[in-house]
């Protein structure tokens, strides 16, 4: 007996000297040395896998659980986090809708158009069904890359995989290949065409809209160059009127209007807070 | 009618074990993870619970099998009913057979609890949110539950082999845990490393390494076709689809031929 409580006497004697030390002597990290840089780690795809079980599937849903929940925090979102996770996530399932749902909101709209818009073209390529991730692919190269080509031929696609919504969008296709004209007679043009080829009711009547707005456009300019001539620079659209040059300012279907800006007639665009002006 | 004997008799001892406990154990399990997910998802829960429901069935229901074939084989030989069992006038590979098509009904009946389950629970996600495009609850739906019985039917052959080779029992669930990852990891890891180039240096050293694996292990994630169910289309269903059958049961069959030959080798202490 007194030889089992001495053992024990001298274990714990052990052990409270350790637990002595630890508590008055702090070790520096040896790993980081003086501070560690906080950055997430994001697992590589590959890697990911294999730790769930050779389940992509698996690893993209939890992944994309993972992401949504701990991405975002008071308003602001951790950009250098979420582009590498959900570029890890679309890598393991390109079908993913939250992933790319949440790739246009959080990335694109974010700051990293880039990274955004690759997450929409795998998306594109691997939901054949699917007209959306293309719709936001067509509005992000048009606003943030300015590529009307490029943006109207994906729009033109989409509205092939989205029969509810296929006249929207090749209307927003057209009218993005018109706005890229610099004269207004050659887009005239090139809008009153493709209006009498749409074979699509709601189509043609879009774009019949727009043609008379366009028309209008052209004839203010016409009448603009006109009073000009005779009278010196234009300060108001009422003055042509006055002027005798035209009958009435045109009427614009879309109740939008015209405008004079910089010595100039334009469109009239919706005033959206936030949005910079496209020209 | 002998035949028929011995194969109800395995059914029985597989059921005598633990066997509807476990199953309704994984089918709560099951139930109540997917409900859990689906709240994670803004544009389509019915999606992710699907998936997750299928993810959990492909692990559960094997872990099922190979504890089943430790108790229908191993168990057999350790418990020593050997004595009893293989001690009448019938070849050693009729009971192997049968044991072996017991394992396979009953983690097909598993199988069956949890796919209903799995709808079930589905079916209430649906409503919780219109998705633009829905998940299949028909055919396309028992069509992925169909393939991957064959994934369960080369998983059940090695669980079998490993039962009559080995000593210990934690080594037939670590061996054959061991073969079901790697069957379903290599092939979709040499995909991934291929893409993306970051990874690894060199992707052409590894991919003839990890090609020669195709000869040795069968593809077992290519039997996982559940994007049929949930994007609703049989596009992407694998080409030549009869051919993966096919060899599934041809590996399995050789599988299972060369559990024969070591039960017919093996020596009773």
């Amino acid at each position: 007996m007194a030889r089992q409580r001495g053992a024990l006497f001298f274990a714990v004697l052990g052990f409270s000297f350790f637990a002595s030390i630890t508590w008055l002597h702090d070790w520096p990290s040896r790993i980081y040395g003086s501070s560690p840089s906080i950055e997430r780690v994001v697992i590589s795809a590959p890697v990911l896998m294999t730790l769930y079980g050779g389940d992509r599937f698996l690893a993209a849903n939890l992944e994309v659980i993972r992401l949504a929940a701990t991405g975002i925090s008071d308003g602001s979102v951790d950009a250098r986090y979420l582009v590498r996770a959900q570029r890890v996530v679309s890598e393991l399932n390109p079908c993913h809708e939250d992933n790319y749902y949440l790739a246009n909101g959080l990335l694109t709209w974010g700051g990293a158009v880039a990274e955004g818009n690759e997450i929409l073209q795998r998306a594109i390529d691997c939901r054949f069904w699917d007209g959306m991730p293309g719709f936001f692919y067509g509005i992000n190269l048009s606003f943030f890359d300015r590529n009307a080509d490029e943006a109207a031929r994906v729009l033109e696609e989409s509205a092939g995989r989205w029969p509810e919504n296929s006249a929207a969008l090749r209307k927003l296709a057209i009218m993005l290949r018109t706005e890229s004209f610099s004269d207004e007679r050659l887009a005239l043009g090139y809008l009153t065409q493709q209006r009498d080829a749409a074979a699509d009711a709601q189509l043609r009547e879009m774009l019949d809209r727009r043609v008379i707005r366009l028309q209008g456009l052209a004839d203010l300019r016409s009448a603009q160059v006109r009073y000009e001539s005779k009278h010196g620079s234009l300060s108001g659209l009422a003055q042509l009127v006055d002027a005798g040059e035209m009958v009435a300012i045109p009427e614009d279907p879309l109740r939008l209007g015209y405008e004079l800006r910089e010595g100039r007639i334009e469109l009239r665009k919706l005033k959206i807070a936030g949005l910079e002006e496209q020209r | 009618m002998l035949f028929f004997s011995g194969f109800l008799v395995s059914v029985l001892v597989g059921v005598r074990s633990y066997f509807f406990r476990l199953t309704a154990f994984f089918v709560v399990f099951l139930f109540a993870s997917v409900m859990l997910a689906a709240q994670f998802s803004g544009r389509q829960p019915s999606v992710v619970a699907m998936d997750v429901g299928f993810s959990i069935i492909r692990v559960v229901v094997p872990l099922g099998l190979f504890f089943l074939s430790q108790d229908l084989i191993f168990k057999e030989f350790e418990r020593r009913y050997f004595l009893t069992s293989v001690s009448y006038p019938r070849a050693r590979a009729v009971f192997l057979v049968e044991r072996f098509l017991a394992i396979i009904f009953l983690s097909i009946v598993l199988l069956f609890f949890m796919a209903f389950s799995l709808l079930v629970a589905v079916s209430i996600v649906n409503g919780w949110y219109d998705q633009s495009f829905g998940v299949s609850l028909g055919e396309k739906y028992w069509a992925a539950i169909f393939f991957i019985v064959f994934d369960f039917v080369i998983l059940a052959s090695v669980a079998c082999f490993l039962s009559v080779v080995s000593t210990t029992p934690s080594f037939v669930l670590i061996g054959a845990c061991g073969f079901m990852l790697l069957g379903r990891t290599y092939s979709s890891v040499l995909d991934l490393v291929s893409q993306d180039n970051s990874v690894v240096e060199v992707v052409e050293l590894y991919s003839v390494g990890l090609g020669l694996f195709a000869y040795i292990l069968p593809d077992l994630g290519s039997y996982d076709v559940r994007m049929v169910a949930l994007y609703n289309s049989f596009e992407f269903m694998p080409v030549a689809w009869p051919w993966l059958i096919a060899s599934g049961l041809g590996y399995s069959f050789g599988f299972l031929a060369l559990a024969i030959w070591a039960l017919n080798r093996k020596r009773f202490s």
